[in-house]
């Protein structure tokens, strides 16, 4: 992952060194699977603003660094399933950890961010 | 920054504009299958890259929406946070006893001046710690931390409020201090300052003996924060043997008003008026010669009353004056 070159995509949008070194750390210690939520990669990655980081995180979705996923949440806040788009998500989820179809909506949903596997990228 | 920023050609206004207007297009939906439907209408229109964008801006939204609630301080905060007040406070004090002149805060125990330094230190130089902690969490750009500046106040105006508790309490219920409060001495005339009633007085040489033995009788009232008193009668007798250098004669004798205050919370005698003048002294011209003995004539003496604190624990007494200093009776 350090042959990314994060730091033109963090200055496109005009983000500091800091969050460029910061991104740099943790793009280092990516290994393929891992996942990351939204607000776990602000803690990390500490931008400026949600609205630079969702763009940084576009253009590495862009380009195949991270993929983008919708994961259902259980209303207890653990993870029932993860669709790879938005539009693949179904009106209704059986959540299995309390064995009972929950109604989705935005509330029981949360974007994560993974690392995807070096043969498929 | 510019509007073809991201390589979707979508640029960070636009994509903020976007996920603005379908979160609050969600907001108006009645319930979460709708905002889901709706969110999934509104996404289909873009294509999949602009669609990831604007989706995980809707959600960036919703986490900034969430985070205006001040989230709480944890330990390294609360360590800022303390530390910060506590130099505040210790910087208003300095500047107050500055400007009232005391020596309070000029020199602070080497024991706060150590703590701030080694913190200092620790600080500027990026050491492991305290230091290191607190140079993460100043440098962590972008970092939701709690809401430093009201804090920093609620906890300095807590420490100023606790400070000037422990100073104001002892000084206005003396009864919760520690230590007894002292009470004038036995045998003494009380002076009552809301009372108009007469006290007969009968002063002499007290606390400490000298070869001087005196006793003046009468009696004094109160009015309207002045004192009126007459001498009834008065003995001065002096002893047969004389110390050298002992005074040569008292030329005055003068009644004043002693008191017990607090003093930056120890009691003091006060007496008052420090200086005799001829209302509220007698002349006289006694040459303490060994072995003499004087009466004293009646006569009449005033003072006005000292204002504040105190008075409560006041009595009469009286000084002779010898012209190196003055001989107490009470």
């Amino acid at each position: 992952m350090s042959s990314i070159n994060l730091d033109e995509i963090t200055s496109k949008f005009h983000e500091g060194r800091g969050t460029t070194r910061r991104l740099e750390k943790l793009a280092s210690s990516w290994r393929p699977g891992d996942v990351y939520t939204l607000d776990r990669l602000y803690d990390l990655v500490a931008p400026s603003s949600m609205q630079a980081l969702s763009l940084i995180l576009g253009e590495l979705t862009r380009r195949g660094i991270l993929q983008q996923f919708v994961r259902v949440e259980s209303p207890t806040g653990a993870g029932i399933k993860d669709f790879s788009s938005i539009l693949d998500v179904p009106p209704t989820v059986h959540d299995w950890h309390s064995d009972t179809d929950i109604e989705v909506g935005p509330e029981n949903l949360e974007v994560v961010f993974k690392v995807p596997d070096v043969s498929r990228r | 920054m510019s509007a073809d920023a991201s390589s979707t050609g979508f640029g960070p206004k636009e994509v903020d504009a976007e996920a603005r207007r379908i979160s609050q297009g969600m907001d108006g939906c009645a319930g979460p299958a709708q905002q889901l439907a709706y969110l999934q209408l509104e996404l289909a229109k873009f294509s999949e890259e602009r669609r990831g964008v604007i989706l995980t801006q809707i959600f960036a939204r919703k986490l900034d929406r969430e985070s205006d609630v001040d989230p709480k301080p944890d330990l390294t905060d609360s360590l800022i946070i303390l530390l910060i007040s506590a130099a505040i406070t210790i910087f208003i004090f300095w500047i107050s006893s500055q400007y009232l002149g005391q020596e309070n805060f000029q020199r602070l125990p080497d024991w706060i001046v150590g703590t701030y330094k080694g913190i200092w230190s620790s600080v500027a130089t990026g050491a492991v710690g305290i230091g290191a902690a607190l140079l993460k969490a100043f440098t962590s750009k972008g970092r939701r931390s709690p809401h430093y500046l009201k804090y920093i106040g609620i906890t300095t105006a807590c420490l100023l409020v606790v400070i000037g508790a422990i100073v104001a309490v002892p000084a206005v219920f003396p009864q919760v201090q520690g230590r007894k409060q002292m009470q004038p001495p036995t045998g003494v005339a009380r002076i009552v300052v809301n009372s108009t009633a007469s006290t007969d007085f009968d002063l002499e040489a007290q606390p400490q003996p000298v070869p001087v033995t005196y006793v003046l009788k009468g009696s004094f009232s109160v009015t309207s924060g002045t004192l009126k008193g007459r001498l009834a009668s008065g003995k001065v007798s002096v002893a047969k043997q004389l110390p050298s250098g002992f005074p040569e004669a008292i030329s005055r004798i003068s009644f004043r008003v002693c008191y017990l205050t607090s003093v930056n919370g120890v009691d003091q005698m006060i007496a008052y008026p420090d200086n005799p003048k001829s209302r509220d002294s007698i002349d006289v011209n006694l040459a303490l010669t060994p072995g003499a003995s004087y009466d004293l004539a009646p006569a009449d003496f005033a003072f006005d009353l000292p204002g504040g604190k105190g008075m409560d624990r006041s009595w009469l007494c009286a000084a002779l004056w010898n012209g190196v200093g003055y001989f107490p009776a009470q």
